[in-house]
């Protein structure tokens, strides 16, 4: 299985942390709190759309909720497919850190 | 920020957004933006957020454009790749549709370019809507004369009366023709005109050389067009140079004119200046001039109708009451001139009446040809069914496949438009002989214009029902295999369309052999003369003293059995003037024709003698006034018999007195499309007019070197001209001819449209039925039995045809046959004929492929599929 992305891993992350809450506006603040970056809406929707693709997210629509003036959110969760990526990714980090000199900035 | 004045994106962004995003997908993003936007406006304020959602809804455009274009080009090539394949896989079809189509359209295409020349004829005229022509009305109890003839003082009068004129100009053809010669180059030249030196104020014809404003002014100057210059003084400076005119005359070339546009209802070669002939004319009744006017900018036209009134009624009103009628001055608009022609009138136009019946014909056969789009591509349904079905499953809509079937239909039609366009090009010359006309077709935007709107035209008539029909079928049942071949409804429409077909046709059949049968009969009824080795030389004035010396010259040939003088050749008509009988000259006024004529024209006419004698020769000359009527004179004027109007006496033209020496019997000096009317004749023995010839039947060219010979020893300054009579007879009647050639061209065009149509028709059965016609053989069908099989379907529809095609046909020739006063009777053999050719050609188209089926081993056709 290929590797994904940082991006994506930053994104399956923030779903998985969201849990219910996982949609794109407090998805997307979510990762401008956690990184330090600047993400932009559109900049959510793609990598969440790229993983819909290809099966690491799952999406459903929520009830129809008065604040958004009664539209439906599209609420993302992580697939078993998903969390093994994430598994993956996490195991290739630990063991790249593991058994190397200490790391100091100078 | 209190949460009352929440901001709102703006409304025409956020139905942006609703329109970009994709169906159903909206919902959520909408949303997402919406809360987004909140978000921004409580942080960073209203102004920043809705530039960030304005933002953003722009920036989604390029990608939505992107992706539709994308998407439709991929179907676009997918339905490129099936309408190609499918145009190669039936070639027959294809073939048979495309040919049709391109006839139709070529045929469309030359009638819309002619009826739109006809309609904008005189347009390149500078203010051409300004610019009127004065015709005069003569209105009597039973009817109105409606002259395009004016006289000389109406148009002056008028100009000084109505300040609304801001020009006026008359033209006058030169009659009869003139002889003009330059050193050794001579000719009768016919497209003379006297004009007015206003002609070119009133006019725009392009000047080439001289001053607008000075060339028609003095006295025997000539302004030639540019071909006409050309033939006389070739390369050579025309301007300045002198003319001989008639040999009497000398002109003056002033100016030279490009030559005359062929969309110019006045058509002339050279005009003379006014001042050369100004002799005076006053008569308001003596009409031998055209007269136009250029009105100031918002003239209403109306009130130079209402300032002729007066005029009429001081000038005219009187005397015109004397005669039983009422005149009327009216303008009539330059650009109306073409397209409702008047008596007499100098535009040689059909008018609008031709022009429409060419359209309609025109639109027929472009109908035809979409018929048979429209009946093969409904046949092949099942074929194509299979793929609508799958496409459907898919998910196409309907509308993609209307798109995708009409799109079909449009690639085909613009192919054909293009093919027909080429025709068009190539049958242009054989068109503008049909029509009687030069024809120009430039290439042009509004040619082009013509054949885009031409196969949008035909892609919509012929494609909408296929599209319509086959995008309907339900995919289950399709690929069920539940649609059969042919719905009966769908079998029956096919059926109404091919009885429509050969209606059309047939009707044209029939339209055309009357036509021709009433030509026919013009030409070979009796004239009441004999035309046969009758040979006419026109002798003008300047030759009348030498008439005598001229008859005894030629009579002498021997072959030359008879000669006669008369001021008219029969056939051209004649001048009419009134006539009343002495004994009850008021209540027996009557307008009739008259002829000057030598003792020797009914021996060379032919014509019997009913009562009384001919005027007799030189020893007995009744020089004075004796008359010699027709019978229809004797009707006209109250006589019952020949026999009572001998040695009575008559007034002729108001001032000459005289008896009734002799009845003839009535012949037809005019075309047979006029009533016979009646005829007074006096004695002349010479003067301008025309010399008849009666020869015996041996070596007439020989004889006519002879008569030649004679003639140049004594009128060598005048070219000999000669026709023979039954020539110049058949001539009169060329607009009848055209009018059976453009039915006969277009029948026969519409025949072999309907033909292909029958003929796809026929194979596609016949491809249908190929299992069953093998199991008829199998048990024993013949071959001939089998054709008989194929054939009975397509035959009933013919004859169905026939029996719509006959009573249209014969009402619209009822109507045209009322326009000749000698017409030839309703021939019903001729409907029975057309029915039956075009049942004939189309068993012919049907039952090859009858034929071909009735051929094949019964165990091939049972392999079939």
């Amino acid at each position: 299985m290929r590797l994904i992305t940082r991006t994506e891993e930053f994104v399956l992350l923030a779903v998985w942390r969201l849990q219910d809450e996982a949609y794109s506006v407090p998805l997307r603040t979510e990762l401008v709190e956690l990184t330090d970056q600047k993400w932009s809406l559109g900049a959510v929707y793609m990598p969440l759309e790229r993983l819909v693709k290809k099966g690491m997210l799952a999406s459903s629509l929520s009830d129809s909720t008065p604040e958004r003036g009664g539209r439906q959110k599209r609420i993302y969760s992580v697939t078993s497919s998903g969390k093994k990526a994430l598994l993956k990714i996490q195991e290739v980090e630990r063991r790249m850190w593991s058994g190397i000199p200490k790391l100091v900035v100078d | 920020m209190d949460n009352r004045s929440e901001h709102k994106p703006p409304r025409w962004a956020s139905w942006l957004l609703n329109v970009l995003l994709p169906d159903g997908e909206w919902m959520t993003p909408v949303g997402d933006f919406e809360e987004y936007f909140a978000e921004l406006s409580r942080g960073h304020g209203a102004m920043r957020a809705t530039v960030w959602y304005v933002f953003a809804v722009f920036g989604l455009i390029p990608r939505r454009v992107g992706n539709t274009v994308y998407w439709n080009t991929i179907m676009l090539k997918n339905y490129l790749k099936t309408s190609y394949r499918n145009l190669l896989r039936y070639k027959t079809y294809s073939v048979i549709n495309l040919l049709g189509l391109s006839l139709g359209t070529a045929c469309f295409l030359l009638i819309s370019m002619y009826v739109s020349e006809e309609r904008s004829f005189d347009a390149f005229h500078e203010d051409a809507d300004r610019i009127h022509r004065l015709n005069v009305d003569f209105i009597t109890e039973q009817s109105t004369f409606s002259n395009a003839l004016s006289s000389a003082p109406m148009g002056p009068n008028l100009k000084s009366v109505s300040p609304g004129i801001e020009s006026m100009t008359r033209i006058r053809r030169v009659l009869p023709e003139a002889l003009l010669q330059f050193g050794e180059t001579r000719f009768y030249e016919e497209g003379g005109f006297w004009a007015d030196s206003t002609f070119l104020r009133v006019f725009s014809f392009a000047l080439m050389q001289g001053d607008q404003d000075r060339v028609l002014t003095a006295p025997n100057s000539v302004v030639l067009t540019r071909s006409m210059a050309k033939r006389y003084f070739g390369l050579d400076d025309p301007v300045g140079q002198t003319l001989r005119m008639n040999n009497v005359a000398d002109l003056t070339v002033t100016g030279v004119l490009e030559d005359v546009p062929l969309t110019s209802h006045i058509d002339f070669d050279y005009l003379i200046s006014f001042s050369t002939i100004d002799n005076g004319l006053t008569s308001w009744f003596s009409n031998p001039y055209y007269t136009y006017m250029k009105l100031g900018p918002s003239v209403d036209p109306e009130s130079i109708n209402a300032a002729a009134l007066p005029l009429v009624e001081s000038y005219m009103a009187e005397s015109a009451q004397q005669a039983g009628m009422s005149v009327r001055l009216w303008i009539q608009p330059l650009l109306d001139i073409r397209l409702n022609p008047q008596n007499n009138d100098i535009s040689t136009g059909r008018g609008s009446r031709h022009l429409i019946l060419l359209s309609g014909i025109a639109i027929f056969i472009l109908i035809l040809a979409c018929v048979n789009f429209v009946n093969l591509a409904t046949a092949r349904s099942a074929t194509r069914s299979k793929e609508v079905g799958m496409r459907k499953v898919i998910g196409a809509q309907r509308p993609q496949l209307i798109a995708q079937f009409l799109g079909e239909s449009s690639m085909l039609a613009f192919l054909a438009c293009g093919a027909g366009l080429v025709i068009a090009f190539q049958t242009l010359p054989l068109f503008a002989s049909l029509v009687g006309r030069e024809l120009t077709m430039p290439l042009s935007w509004t040619l082009l214009g013509y054949v885009l709107a031409t196969g949008a035209l035909v892609s919509l008539i012929s494609g909408l029902y296929p599209a319509l029909q086959l995008s309907r079928l339900n995919p289950i049942r399709i690929l069920k295999g539940s649609v059969g071949s042919a719905g009966k409804a769908r079998s029956a429409f096919r059926s109404s369309l091919v009885v429509f077909q050969f209606s059309v046709s047939v009707a044209l059949i029939v339209v055309t052999g009357m036509v021709f049968l009433q030509l026919d009969f013009m030409k070979t009824k009796s004239l009441g003369l004999s035309t046969e080795h009758v040979v006419v030389l026109p002798v003008n004035r300047a030759l009348a003293e030498r008439t005598s010396s001229l008859k005894t010259a030629i009579s002498s040939i021997p072959g030359v059995e008879n000669i006669s003088y008369s001021n008219r050749a029969p056939g051209t008509g004649a001048y009419g003037t009134i006539t009343q009988r002495m004994d009850q000259p008021d209540d027996t006024i009557i307008e009739t024709k008259y002829f000057h004529a030598d003792q020797n024209l009914l021996d060379v006419l032919g014509v019997p003698l009913t009562a009384g004698r001919f005027f007799e020769s030189e020893s007995n000359p009744d020089t004075a006034a004796r008359f010699v009527i027709n019978q229809q004179a004797v009707h006209d004027l109250g006589w019952e018999s020949a026999q009572d109007a001998l040695g009575q006496e008559l007034e002729w033209s108001g001032d000459t007195v005289g008896p009734i020496i002799g009845v003839i019997e009535d012949y037809h000096f005019q075309p047979m499309t006029v009533q016979m009317q009646p005829v007074v004749m006096q004695f002349r023995e010479s003067g301008e007019g025309v010399l008849l010839l009666r020869l015996s039947t041996d070596d007439i060219t020989a004889l006519m070197s002879e008569v030649e010979r004679r003639w140049s020893e004594i009128a060598s300054d005048w070219p000999f001209v000669a026709s023979f009579l039954d020539q110049d007879y058949d001539s009169l009647y060329q607009s009848e001819e055209q009018f059976g050639a453009i039915f006969s061209t277009f029948s026969i065009l519409a025949i072999i449209i309907a033909c292909l149509g029958l003929f796809g028709l026929a194979t596609f059965a016949v491809q249908q039925r190929t299992r069953e016609l093998g199991i008829r053989k199998a048990l024993g069908a013949t071959g001939s039995g089998i054709v008989v099989l194929l054939s009975k379907e397509f035959t009933v529809l013919v004859l169905i045809a026939n029996v719509v095609a006959w009573p249209a046909a014969y009402f619209f020739l009822d109507s045209w046959l009322n326009n000749f006063p000698f017409r030839t009777s309703m021939a019903w053999w001729v409907f029975a004929l057309a029915g039956a050719g075009a049942l004939l050609i189309a068993m012919l188209a049907v039952s090859s492929q009858a034929y071909r089926a009735s051929r094949t081993n019964p165990v091939e056709a049972l392999r079939f599929e």
